[in-house]
């Protein structure tokens, strides 16, 4: 079945969907197979999402539909929009509509995040034991994330996927964050210690990246696929 | 000036037809004319959900700003301007919007001016199926370079007061990420929206330090608007 099909069975029962090209755990493993052309995304409307770009190079976000490439030059983060990249895997969700919920409370990490997001998710008629995708628009008092920036050729590995790991902090700005979350897919599309993932950008594109941690004490505006047509 | 106020079937009516409502109590020409508004009280809108609402304060130089159901107001004596959303207030004119679903969409360009921001809010509306005949509420996120408003009042109520000569009733806002509640109409200029532009937008700081009547806004690197979604 080509993309397309994919897309368009999904969407013929729900207005959304959550689909993913390659796994973490096989990128991570350097054993990686064909990398995701970002050109074959060229067009499609309400697209979000998320990955590493091939080689370790960079990471990939795409937020409604325009991909943002973020790499680490001289220690510091460019940012471009580029389509004519690949990744080395992706997840991502085309969502035709969202529904917001405001959550006022302080959001310090993933354990507060889920706490919100689960409960939410249910209200809105989201199976969670199923990936689904969500956005999230705040002010951030201090986050991490990480834009990977691997130099070398040859075999990737689980050492050297820490090492291109380049580390950034985010204090005192306002972001939007695409995220997936599921209990199910470790070491697919999340880490294998995580339900997460999650690429975050400064709102003016300044910087773009994986995000790791996070202290959000003004709360989150939520954004949830809506469920039915 | 026309006092439009419609009642609790209409809103219900319209609901029923769509996911999304626009209504007004009181106008703004009213209220800068001055005591020939109703003041609706705002604590029994808490628990309506999804509301976004825009509107000036009875008796004072300050605004009323609800997004998602959760209510900013803000002062121009409050020094450090300051939101308080704990206590009780009265609006002398609100409108005010129900949205259950929004439809996102990118701008990626420069928008400097409001002929620009309908240029691309505009076309986005069509696509949801809105008439933009009618009043439609919109929602915007971004980074702005530069934002300007104002904290409305009474005019009777500036008359030996300083407030206007020393600028206490106008805020700027430069570099900084934000919410905008918007409602545009081209027919309801002096009701809806000031006499000289079909925009009413309010706007808040992410960090909730400010919030307020929205004048100009100027983007340099677009933003996220948000339409009510239209019956799939």
């Amino acid at each position: 079945m080509d993309f397309d099909q994919r897309v368009d069975q999904k969407m013929e029962s729900k207005s959304w969907c959550v689909e993913w090209f390659g796994s973490q755990g096989d990128f991570i493993a350097g054993k990686s197979k064909e990398p995701v052309l970002l050109e074959r995304f060229a067009g499609l409307e309400s697209l979000y999402a998320v990955g590493p770009l091939e080689q370790a190079r960079g990471e990939v976000s795409i937020y409604d539909g325009v991909p943002l490439i973020s790499e680490v030059e001289h220690g510091r983060i460019n940012v471009s929009i580029d389509l004519c990249r690949r990744a080395a895997f992706l997840v991502y969700a085309i969502v035709e509509n969202w529904r917001r919920a405001t959550v006022s409370a302080p959001i310090a990490g993933e354990q507060q995040l889920r706490e919100h997001l689960l409960p939410l998710a249910v209200e809105s008629g989201i199976d969670v034991d199923q990936p689904f995708p969500f956005l999230v628009y705040c002010y951030v008092a201090s986050a991490t994330f990480h834009v990977l920036c691997h130099r070398t050729e040859g075999e990737y590995s689980p050492k050297l996927h820490e090492q291109a790991k380049v580390r950034f902090p985010i204090a005192d700005e306002s972001v939007e964050i695409v995220g997936f979350y599921s209990s199910q897919h470790r070491g697919i599309f999340t880490p294998r210690d995580s339900d997460w993932h999650m690429h975050v950008r400064t709102l003016d594109n300044r910087v773009a990246g994986h995000l790791e941690a996070f202290n959000l004490p003004q709360g989150v505006m939520l954004y949830l696929p809506v469920n039915g047509r | 000036m026309r006092n439009q106020r419609r009642n609790r079937k209409q809103s219900v009516r319209e609901m029923e037809t769509k996911t999304w409502c626009v209504e007004w109590f009181g106008s703004e020409g009213d209220f800068l004319a001055a005591g020939k508004g109703q003041p609706i009280p705002l604590a029994p809108l808490c628990g309506v959900e999804n509301l976004y609402a825009i509107g000036s304060l009875e008796d004072r130089p300050g605004e009323v700003s609800i997004f998602d159901s959760v209510p900013f107001v803000s002062e121009v004596w409050n020094p450090t301007e300051m939101i308080d959303n704990n206590r009780a207030y009265r609006a002398e004119f609100l409108l005010y919007t129900i949205v259950e679903r929004w439809h996102r969409a990118s701008i990626w360009k420069s928008v400097n001016s409001e002929k620009e921001l309908a240029a691309a809010l505009l076309p986005l509306a069509g696509v949801e199926g809105i008439s933009v005949d009618e009043p439609f509420p919109f929602l915007l996120y971004g980074h702005v370079v530069r934002a300007a408003g104002r904290f409305f009042c009474k005019p009777d109520h500036l008359q030996g007061s300083d407030l206007s000569k020393t600028g206490k009733s106008r805020f700027s806002i430069a570099q900084e990420s934000v919410e905008i509640i918007g409602f545009y109409s081209m027919n309801h200029r002096g009701i809806l929206t000031p006499p000289d532009s079909s925009f009413h937008m309010h706007v808040r700081t992410l960090d909730n330090r400010i919030s307020g009547h929205l004048e100009a806004v100027q983007w340099d690197h677009g933003f996220i608007a948000e339409l009510p979604a239209k019956e799939r």
